[in-house]
């Protein structure tokens, strides 16, 4: 073992590969930053380019791309409150408030980080029980994917803020969403009433854009009419260029170790992915909080969160991409590419194979993190600038930057009209006060849902007992009432309090206050 | 107005979207099923029935809300003409993007709408500091995404000036 650990750092650490690294980490995380270029579109990008590089070197380049795209996307999240990527859209949650407070450099040095943080932690894991933890990912049938999916979906009533009917509605109208264009299943067209461009639906990044940035714009636009420049200003005097203290960060340790934990295992079974794990990360850290009602306002947790959990997906998904060949998700099928055309074979004999390549991407994967951490934190003071230019100029241009992701994603302009159409029926849903992210969780979970759902009851012949006699997916049905229960019981508190205290005041100020 | 009365109204605008939807399912999806599995038209259905059932709750809860319950409780932003204005201008002029930019192309469609929306939606002044913006940021956009990141930018087709 020592031998191939020498092999591998002589290999890792040789100037192709470590170039190797640096280049796919900054092309990462450009493209994570910028909402409509995925990394799984970098990957893609950068897979041609590794061709001619030596096996070690173009598995850094894919790493390299991999990482710094799960962690590009909190910078765009929380300066303007657009996730870069889909894994970042619970991050605009506080994050972006963080930033409205002057604080977007201590939400950035946050991000980076417990990213990097939950990045090395499920590497760790990887290494050092990925056998165990591959045998249960793979006990992951659609029966169960479905029980946990829902368990995701439940996260709703947390995302809810101040109504849970008004965020189930939202979350419905995200799933319905999804159901428009071709049926997983069999193929038939749904609600496309034959237009061309709805076979494909609609894109999770096109309307990702539209209900964040579109609604953003408009407020924008309306602030500036209504006040003038003067807001943004005010604004932009108040950004700093500082980082979070040790003590912040000390604080949240504990915090860090249960997200990445999640965001591990979530990124072992395949079909989830960065979004589901961020999520759920968010809604657990809210849940088990003592400031559960300042969620959403701008603090930190809200952001160690989901940016520990995404990042801790990279780990996890090299489980069973490593141990048994199954990518979870584009991005992680992509690296199956890489590796195969570079000649290693994922699967249980990669590890007797090639035990020096395996511990050549490990090391590959920490100079990837230690990179990050050094680009982005010396890179923080000059990304804050961005808020310092006057917001309306900073709306005109987030505009024209939705139009071109929104057309790069498919080079379909119907993306952009669907961008646009969105971002108003946002922006009207926000008036009307109902949340945004619990269509974004809707859009995320939508399919897979349905389709886990119909699978499992295709492999059962309609008997719908393969739902209940999984353990697995059992733990799931339960920690799904169970967290839809909790709600319900503070729901109903917060109903009576405000009851009780209504009567009080009406038999204080006389009948006629009652009637109010 | 308070939420109460706008969530009412609300609930029923769902109540009946839902029911639209449902028609729309019923009748333009194929009802067939896959070996006991559910076929392509049930989960659409079960989405707008439980839309149907959220709205009707979001009506129900507003009525047996008392309006005293939450005297705290801030009440919504009345909408006024101008937000109505802006907001569809806005939008109206995301959507003219899109149609310029598959018409001109990005390089002509991009200074074009970034015109309109300094000088239109929001009212700026100075015709000099309005072309500069528009064209550094159709530039900086071209250069950015279309040399840099190699990304697809729309091509005309009426105009093209990107060429092949």
């Amino acid at each position: 073992m020592f031998d191939a650990l020498q092999h591998a750092a002589h290999m890792a650490l040789a100037w192709d590969a470590v170039f190797g690294v640096a280049l796919g980490t900054v092309v990462g995380l450009v493209f994570g930053a910028i909402p409509g270029l995925t990394f799984s579109m970098a990957l893609a990008l950068m897979l041609p380019v590794t061709f001619a590089m030596s096996a070690t070197a173009g598995m850094a380049v894919l790493i390299g791309t991999y990482m710094g795209g799960m962690t590009g996307g909190s910078v765009s999240a929380i300066l303007i409150g657009i996730p870069g990527t889909p894994s970042a859209a619970a991050t605009v949650l506080d994050g972006h408030p963080m930033a409205k407070q002057g604080r977007a450099s201590v939400a950035m040095g946050t991000a980076v980080i417990v990213s990097c943080f939950g990045g090395l932690f499920s590497l760790f894991v990887m290494i050092g029980v990925a056998e165990p933890i591959a045998r249960l990912a793979i006990a992951f049938g659609p029966a169960e994917i479905f029980a946990l999916v829902l368990f995701g979906l439940a996260t709703i009533c947390g995302l809810a803020e101040k109504s849970m009917v008004k965020g189930m509605v939202a979350g419905i109208i995200g799933l319905m969403l999804v159901v428009v264009g071709i049926d997983p299943i069999m193929g038939t067209q749904r609600l496309t009433f034959g237009i061309t461009d709805l076979l494909q639906g609609f894109n999770l990044v096109v309307a990702m854009i539209g209900l964040f940035a579109v609604p953003q714009v408009l407020t924008t636009f309306l602030d500036y009419r209504r006040n003038g420049p003067s807001n943004s200003i005010a604004m932009a005097n108040k950004v700093r260029a500082e980082l979070p203290s040790w003590r912040e960060l000390a604080s949240n340790l504990w915090l860090m170790v249960r997200c990445a934990l999640i965001g591990t295992g979530i990124g072992a079974i395949p079909g989830t992915g960065g979004p589901i794990a961020a999520f759920l990360a968010y809604d657990h850290a809210r849940r088990f909080s003592r400031r559960r009602e300042a969620f959403g306002t701008g603090i930190l947790e809200g952001v160690v969160a989901p940016e520990t959990a995404n990042n801790a997906v990279t780990g996890g998904a090299l489980i069973p991409l490593f141990t048994l060949g199954i990518p979870g998700d584009p991005a992680t099928a992509v690296m199956l590419g890489g590796l195969m055309i570079h000649g290693l074979s994922p699967g249980p004999m990669l590890f007797q194979n090639n035990l020096p390549e395996v511990y050549a991407v490990y090391i590959a994967v920490v100079l990837s993190y230690l990179l990050i951490l050094l680009i982005q934190l010396a890179g923080i003071r000059y990304f804050v600038k961005v808020l310092q230019i006057p917001h309306h100029y900073m709306a005109v241009a987030i505009l024209v930057m939705c139009a071109i992701g929104s057309y790069a994603i498919r080079n379909s302009i119907f993306d952009v009209y669907a961008m646009g159409i969105l971002g108003g029926f946002g922006y009207v849903l926000l008036r009307l006060g109902f949340p945004i992210p619990p269509i974004v969780l809707g859009l995320v979970l939508g399919e897979l849902l349905e389709s886990k759902y119909r699978s499992a009851l295709t492999l059962s012949a309609g008997n719908l007992d393969i739902f209940y006699t999984s353990p697995i997916a059992d733990f799931f049905f339960a920690a799904t009432i169970l967290m839809i229960g909790m709600q319900l019981r503070s729901m109903i508190r917060k109903a009576w309090a405000d009851r009780r205290r209504a009567h009080k005041r009406a038999a204080e100020t006389g009948p006629a206050a009652g009637r109010l | 107005m308070r939420w109460t009365v706008v969530d009412r109204w609300v609930g029923l605008t769902f109540m009946a979207l839902a029911l639209i939807w449902c028609w729309l399912v019923e009748t333009t999806i194929s009802a067939d099923r896959m070996e006991g599995a559910p076929g392509p038209r049930a989960f659409p259905l079960l989405l707008g029935e439980i839309l149907f059932v959220l709205g009707g709750a979001m009506v129900v809860l507003s009525l047996i809300r008392p309006a005293a319950a939450a005297p705290d409780e801030p009440r919504p932003e009345p909408l006024l003409r101008d937000e109505v204005a802006l907001v569809g201008g806005g939008i109206a002029l995301l959507l003219l993007y899109a149609f310029l930019m598959d018409k001109i192309g990005f390089l002509l469609a991009t200074p074009i709408v970034v015109v309109l929306a300094l000088r239109v939606v929001l009212g700026l002044r100075g015709w000099l500091r309005i072309a500069v913006v528009a064209a550094s940021l159709t530039i900086g956009c071209d250069l950015v995404f279309g040399v840099l990141l190699q990304a697809n930018l729309p091509q005309g087709t009426w105009i093209s000036l990107q060429g092949d």
